[in-house]
């Protein structure tokens, strides 16, 4: 009777299991997966300039003002996606700085003189090291780093209007006045 | 007033598949009571009749949404999602399955109208086992159609403002190829409910003789070659489109349709020896509940954005819930039921260890374990971040490694099985043949051998082993062959075929990406590309560069190609036109990447040796299906008679 029991119930469980776990997937929302780096600083680096290898930067370009790092390759369908609205939010004076990630220095350049440059700076991680250091999982990928180097959000994937205005705009109108908006 | 009809019409059809399980119940639970065949005529033909009500109320349905297409309606904002009025009229009765709420319309559509080709085929069943089926289908049919009326409406009206222009279809998707990929793919995906409507009737009845499996078999048969046929045009569609020169990406949806096909492909095996037999009976109820459960979970994956793949469709949460919540019934359902009535289908045959029966046998587990490793590549990903908060993505080095040793055996065993006899074959019959085969096609392999590499050699003896135990059973058998028997061989051939262009492809290849401009060229293996020209143009909704890329070999012209960068004017969307000289030894194929500068583009230059076979090799699998479906033994009319 017990070897029944568990013949007859152990599939059934296994098939819920598999159900439940599908739903817990559903759940999940990839793209707000919380960083290892959240509210701690942003590690340190030394990365050579994008448009000019001679120059070199490393953290202390970043401090003093709230700003925003989008991590970006030529190779990558999303980061030609949202570069239209990163390119509006730059004019719209919010800054940009961009980490061109595991990508090829005459494509990048290419790439950003067919599209624009919306980025204050760019920092070349040709062989993806400092993105290991931040913890970069995919491109693209956005920071919001506060005006003392600190991490405050991070936001996986293809950036876009609603994700903007629900989890950036708040998050850094907070930042500036220190008063929290309701998104 | 045209899409309201078209909403109403969906909501009568939604009534009569309700009315239609009710009157199929009824009749199948009379007919259970009386334990004999005399059955309630009146509600047995009632669910017939209103089986065939909803199909037509959703063909109305669904030539409504069509007329909103083809005459611009962005009213509705389904079509103001996916239509552009500068759109070529083929794009936009296309564009109706190119989103969420019209391709599941069309999927409901298609269910529907198997169904209608069940109820008409009424004569070959006993009518309560008829009656459960068409039940059950109804019941399929319902649980779909309230998905689409209550989470996915696609008459839905932007009212009062209505927008001038619509926002134009992805153009990826404006390509011929994608005009009949998706439509295959869910002809295949739907058609699986019937062996899955099959497989829980015999439950229900506890009935699963040879001759429902020779009822079963042809829908089978004829869902598997739609699948199929899908796969091989939505690979065919990568490689010309996408421009990366690939043809399988192991992308979780392609996967999604492939496990489907990989145990179909099990299923139409598991089902000869059922007719032919009498024997495993269970298992083949249980591949085709799994074969259509896979079918669920890859609309599940697929619509529900629980996976990131390029083919995800704009996707909502509460989309998915509802069909995890229907998958988990239907499957759960039919899950218990397997458990509680299964043991009362017995078979008792023996049969030898070298029989057909245990080539088969090999045949499903080989094909099962390749499910489960494609199972297991795409969903472990999924599970291991739920667990972890890991990201990982399983690509193409896990799947070569795993899948590719399972093939090799598949192969192997192919070549041996059509030599090999039910019950018994005598071991003189089959040693032989099969020893002359197998010593060709190793004398083959090794002269190969001698010239190219060592895999290229692995890859044309398992191919010519298989054609070759192929030409030899036609040769000893052709006095007696059925349809079905040259359905096997050209569908093998198929597979041989499909082994052949893979192997060769991947192993002989050559890629390159280059910077070029004008008067440049370049040395891919015997061929020299050379860019002469770059020339702006303009279609009907895009504007576009056309490069010339003249290719020679040994100083002779060999062609000239004309790659595009097309840019679309609607929503600003680059996308290249790759250009390809075919032929059946070899493709030359050329795609323009991106602007480097002024008249300087990357280009990327792929020289790809039987590459055409792989799709060759599907057709021919497809073909086989196809001739296996025309045997005259799935055609008898008369009625089978049971006590």
């Amino acid at each position: 009777m017990f070897r029944k029991i568990v013949w007859l119930g152990l599939p059934i469980l296994l098939f819920f299991i598999f159900i439940y776990l599908l739903a817990q997937g559903l759940t999940r929302t990839p793209n707000q997966m919380p960083t290892a780096l959240l509210d701690k600083p942003l590690p340190e680096f030394s990365l050579n300039d994008l448009f000019d290898a001679q120059v070199f930067y490393d953290k202390s370009v970043l401090l003093n003002e709230v700003i925003l790092i989008n991590v970006f390759a030529s190779w990558c369908p999303p980061c030609a996606a949202e570069h239209g609205l990163i390119m509006e939010l730059a004019k719209q004076g919010f800054h940009f700085y961009g980490l061109n990630y595991q990508d090829e220095r005459l494509d990048a350049l290419t790439w950003l003189n067919v599209r624009g440059n919306p980025y204050e700076k760019v920092f070349y991680d040709k062989l993806g090291g400092v993105g290991i250091d931040w913890g970069v999982i995919a491109v693209p990928e956005t920071f919001l780093i506060d005006a003392q180097g600190i991490v405050r959000y991070r936001y996986i994937g293809e950036l876009t209007s609603s994700i903007w205005n629900k989890e950036f705009l708040p998050r850094i109108q907070h930042l500036k006045t220190g008063v929290v908006h309701a998104p | 007033m045209i899409p309201e009809l078209g909403h109403f019409a969906l909501i009568l059809a939604f009534c009569f598949a309700v009315m239609q399980t009710v009157a199929g119940g009824k009749s199948a639970l009379l007919a259970a009571q009386s334990y004999t065949n005399a059955i309630d005529t009146t509600s047995s033909k009632a669910a017939v009749l209103f089986c065939l009500a909803q199909f037509i109320f959703l063909l109305i349905s669904f030539i409504s949404l069509e007329y909103a297409f083809i005459t611009n309606d962005f009213s509705v904002v389904y079509v103001s999602a996916q239509s552009h009025s500068d759109l070529p009229l083929m794009y936009r009765i296309s564009g109706l399955w190119g989103g969420h709420e019209g391709s599941l319309l069309l999927w409901v559509l298609m269910l529907s109208g198997w169904g209608a080709m069940v109820a008409l085929r009424r004569k070959a069943l006993p009518r309560s086992t008829h009656a459960t089926l068409i039940a059950i289908l109804g019941l399929l049919s319902l649980g779909f159609l309230a998905f689409i009326l209550f989470t996915s409406n696609p008459f839905a009206r932007l009212l009062p403002i209505i927008p001038i222009e619509g926002q134009d279809l992805n153009p990826l998707l404006q390509d011929p190829a994608l005009i009949i990929h998706p439509p295959l793919l869910y002809m295949g995906y739907v058609g699986f409910s019937v062996a899955f409507a099959c497989a829980v009737t015999a439950l229900i009845t506890g009935r699963f003789d040879r001759a429902y499996a020779r009822w079963m078999r042809p829908w089978t048969l004829m869902a598997w070659l739609f699948l199929t046929l899908g796969i091989v045009i939505g690979s065919w569609w990568a490689y010309y489109v996408l421009g990366w020169g690939g043809w399988w990406f192991w992308d979780p949806v392609e996967n999604a349709s492939f496990m489907p096909w990989l145990l179909g492909c099990a299923l139409i095996h598991t089902l000869a020896v059922v007719e032919k037999r009498n024997a495993f009976k269970r298992w083949a109820i249980l591949l085709a509940m799994t074969t259509f459960f896979l079918c669920l979970l890859g609309t599940f994956l697929v619509r529900s954005g629980i996976l990131t793949s390029v083919h995800a469709f704009a996707n909502d949460p509460e989309r998915g819930l509802y069909i995890l919540i229907f998958l988990a019934v239907v499957m759960g359902a039919a899950l218990v039921l397997y458990l509680w009535r299964a043991p009362q289908i017995k078979h008792t045959v023996g049969f030898d260890y070298l029989s057909r029966e245990n080539f088969l046998l090999i045949n499903n587990v080989l094909l099962t374990l390749a499910c489960a490793t494609v199972f297991l590549g795409t969903l472990y990903p999924l599970f291991l971040e739920i667990f972890t908060q890991n990201k990982i993505s399983v690509g193409p080095p896990y799947f070569s490694s795993v899948f590719v040793p399972l093939m090799i055996f598949l192969f192997i065993f192919m070549g041996a099985a059509p030599q090999s006899e039910f019950k018994t074959t005598p071991a003189r019959s089959f040693i032989l043949p099969l020893s002359i085969s197998a010593v060709s096609a190793l004398v083959l392999a090794g002269i190969v051998g001698f010239f190219l590499p060592f895999g290229v050699m692995i890859t044309v003896a398992l191919g010519t082993w298989i054609i070759f135990t192929l030409l030899e059973n036609l040769l000893i058998h052709y006095k007696s062959l059925t349809a079905s028997n040259y359905g096997m061989v050209i569908a093998h051939l198929g597979a041989a075929v499909l082994l052949l262009g893979v192997g060769l492809s991947k192993q002989m290849e050559i890629e390159t990406d280059v910077s070029m401009q004008v008067g440049d060229h370049v040395l891919v293996g015997p061929y020299t590309f050379t860019l002469t020209g770059l020339n702006p143009g303009f279609g009907p909704n895009y504007t576009t560069i056309i490069g010339d890329i003249q290719i020679t070999r040994k100083d002779k012209l060999v062609t000239v190609l004309h790659p595009e960068k097309r840019t679309y004017t609607a929503n600003n969307i680059a996308q290249s036109q790759t250009a390809i000289a075919p032929g059946l030894l070899r493709d030359l194929y050329v795609a323009l990447g991106e602007p480097l500068g002024k008249n300087r583009w990357s280009v990327r230059v792929y020289y790809k040796p039987f590459v055409r076979w792989i799709w060759l090799g599907g057709l021919l699998i497809a073909a086989g299906a196809l001739c296996a479906f025309f045997d005259k033994r799935y055609r008898i009319k008369s009625r089978v008679q049971y006590v």
